[in-house]
């Protein structure tokens, strides 16, 4: 699977330091400008501050149970993303139904497959 | 006890005798009073109506009779038969018809009487007492079932059980719902049935999709969290019922409900402590696939199978200490002892101080990987494999900008170092000095000096949590525990 996010820059959210370690070298190897990767929702959120990002990569449980407000951000801010989640894919709430979500343990070749689904959808916006 | 007798007052003559050999010819038995006294003391429920000629009562005080008529129980109205005598006629006629009114169920034979007009009389009197005797059953059985009801409605204390009007405000209040809901029935009376519901549900307008649901389809579950007087919370599984009068129109509610509320609780921890199990599980499988990717690819394969067993059994004793129990966390001090006493470092070598501390799951899975890592590494290159080596560990509390931090210093002394040589950038070194910044939002640094390696590390300390809230789903409603 080879997949070019040259000229792309993606924001990793992950709590897991291998994880987000592997996510951001697997990116960078695709060719994507790596935001973070951050921890922490709040870490994320002062980083959209500064910086907008094409894609995210958002884990579910942040350390303190699974939570959707980082990921409403995103979504009001029009900025694509797929979740990683430990969680059963039911504990994903209704308004993300179009996101994709991956279950860990993730191969992280499946990142960049679910990534490639989201620039479909930005080359052809729905509506068009 | 007279059983079942026509009481029969005609003291002059033979009219007595007489009247009671008529009856018991047609199967009816007759006791003959031998005057006004004897009928009144022989009056009761039993009896099965009165046959009594005129002259048996003129000119007696009738109090004690006419008082017995009217304290008769709510389904008896004794019959009386009354036989006219010949009196004198202007006082007669008014006497008459006072006596008809004051004794209420009165049937007046003039005489001379016919036997066929008397026993014909008494069965029409007989029959009407067998239908009061009828309704006498089933009052009291309903009286019994009342009662039944009564009693059980009243000790189901786990039930809220309150009946409303067609405009939902509270007409009974019964004890099981002041026992669950803990207002009394003083305080709930006239007011709408919705002031049970949670503010969440009013204001979406619950209760009113409830009634209309029971209007149109005559039930509508109820099975949901209600507000308690305590301003906690309590879970009913339960239903309302829309009372309908013969003709259809709503005569009111009735709302019961079973307190399940421990048991939602517990299928609540249940589920979040499954989803727990699940995402931990989950973790760990990513954890060790990153143990296998991240493993130093040098040297021999038998060296990465022992790295990295190593690796999984210092992550396993953490998993073990986490999971013993709810509120637990892990002693600093017996991590780093478990990690040396695994090297079977040389006690005397190796001095190991600092205060008591609990480390919360994710600064003691990280610790406990540093701390073996430093280990492992010493034992080959370092103080504990060295004859003269020396090894101290210790920390200390620090507070930082208004925060605890954990400062743990590693040095290890007596060790040669080949001059040039540097600390291996390896897994260790990762983990110390990249995953301790990222993870636990502190400070990792390693350094090889003279004498040996220095590491310190230092990261804020999380106010104390117990090992099974970390990392575990909010709780769905964000119900207050009751107080009960």
């Amino acid at each position: 699977m080879s997949f070019d996010l040259h000229g792309r820059a993606v924001l990793v959210v992950e709590d897991d330091f291998y994880l987000a370690d592997d996510t951001r070298q697997m990116l960078e190897e695709a060719g994507a400008e790596v935001l973070g990767p951050v921890s922490a929702a709040n870490e994320a959120l002062s980083l959209l501050e500064m910086l907008r990002p094409d894609y995210a990569v958002v884990d579910v449980n942040l350390g303190a149970g699974p939570s959707f407000g980082l990921a409403s951000t995103l979504q009001a801010r029009g900025i694509p993303f797929v979740f990683l989640t430990g969680y059963d894919l039911d504990i994903v709430p209704a308004e993300f139904k179009g996101v994709p979500c991956l279950q860990k343990p993730v191969d992280p070749e499946k990142v960049l497959v679910a990534l490639s689904t989201l620039e479909i959808g930005v080359r052809n916006p729905p509506g068009r | 006890m007279d059983s079942g007798a026509v009481l029969v007052l005609a003291p002059i003559g033979r009219d007595g005798p007489a009247a009671v050999e008529i009856l018991s010819r047609i199967g009816i038995s007759g006791i003959v009073c031998a005057d006004y006294g004897a009928l009144v003391e022989r009056l009761g429920p039993q009896c099965l109506a009165v046959i009594a000629a005129e002259e048996g009562l003129y000119g007696r005080d009738l109090g004690d009779l006419i008082r017995w008529t009217k304290d008769q129980p709510v389904w008896s109205d004794l019959p009386f038969i009354i036989l006219t005598s010949h009196l004198p006629h202007q006082r007669a006629t008014a006497w008459r018809a006072e006596l008809v009114s004051s004794l209420g169920n009165v049937t007046l034979l003039e005489r001379p009487v016919e036997s066929i007009t008397l026993t014909s009389s008494t069965r029409a009197a007989l029959r009407a007492r067998q239908r009061q005797y009828e309704l006498r059953g089933l009052l009291s059985e309903l009286e019994h079932g009342n009662e039944r009801f009564r009693l059980i409605v009243e000790n189901a204390r786990d039930y809220a059980i309150i009946l409303s009007d067609p405009d939902d405000l509270i007409i009974d209040w019964l004890p099981g719902a002041a026992a669950v809901f803990g207002w009394s029935a003083d305080e709930m009376l006239g007011k709408p049935t919705s002031s049970i519901f949670t503010p969440e549900d009013q204001a979406q307008g619950v209760p009113e999709q409830e009634l209309g649901r029971a209007r149109s389809e005559g039930v509508a579950p109820n099975v949901r969290w209600h507000k308690t007087k305590d301003g906690g919370r309590v879970f009913l599984d339960g239903q309302t019922v829309a009372l309908r009068n013969d003709d259809g129109t709503i005569r009111g509610f009735m709302k019961i409900g079973k307190d399940i509320t421990d048991r939602r609780r517990n299928e609540e921890r249940q589920a979040v402590l499954t989803a727990e199990l699940q995402h931990r599980v989950r973790n760990v499988l990513a954890m060790v696939a990153s143990l296998v990717k991240r493993g130093d690819a040098t040297g021999s394969t038998q060296e990465f199978r022992e790295r990295l067993s190593g690796r999984i059994a210092a992550l396993a004793r953490t998993q073990t200490l986490l999971t013993r129990g709810a509120l637990e966390g892990v002693e600093l001090e017996g991590i780093v002892r478990d990690e040396l006493l695994a090297q079977a470092a040389d006690a005397a070598r190796v001095s190991v101080n600092g205060p008591s501390l609990i480390l919360m799951p994710k600064a003691a899975e990280v610790l406990t990987l540093a701390i073996h890592e430093l280990t492992t590494n010493a034992a080959k290159y370092g103080a504990i494999g060295a004859p003269q080596g020396k090894l101290i560990v210790h920390w200390r509390r620090q507070p930082r900008q208004g925060q605890d931090w954990l400062e743990l210093t590693w040095q290890e002394s007596g060790v040669e170092i080949s001059p040039g040589r540097q600390t291996r950038k390896g897994f260790g070194t990762e983990l110390i000095t990249r995953r301790v910044p990222f993870e636990l939002k502190g400070v990792g640094e390693m350094q090889l000096t003279e004498t040996g390696l220095l590491c310190r590390i230092s990261f804020p300390l999380q106010p104390s949590e117990s090992v099974l809230q970390t990392d575990v789903p909010a709780e769905s409603g964000k119900e207050n525990r009751r107080s009960s």
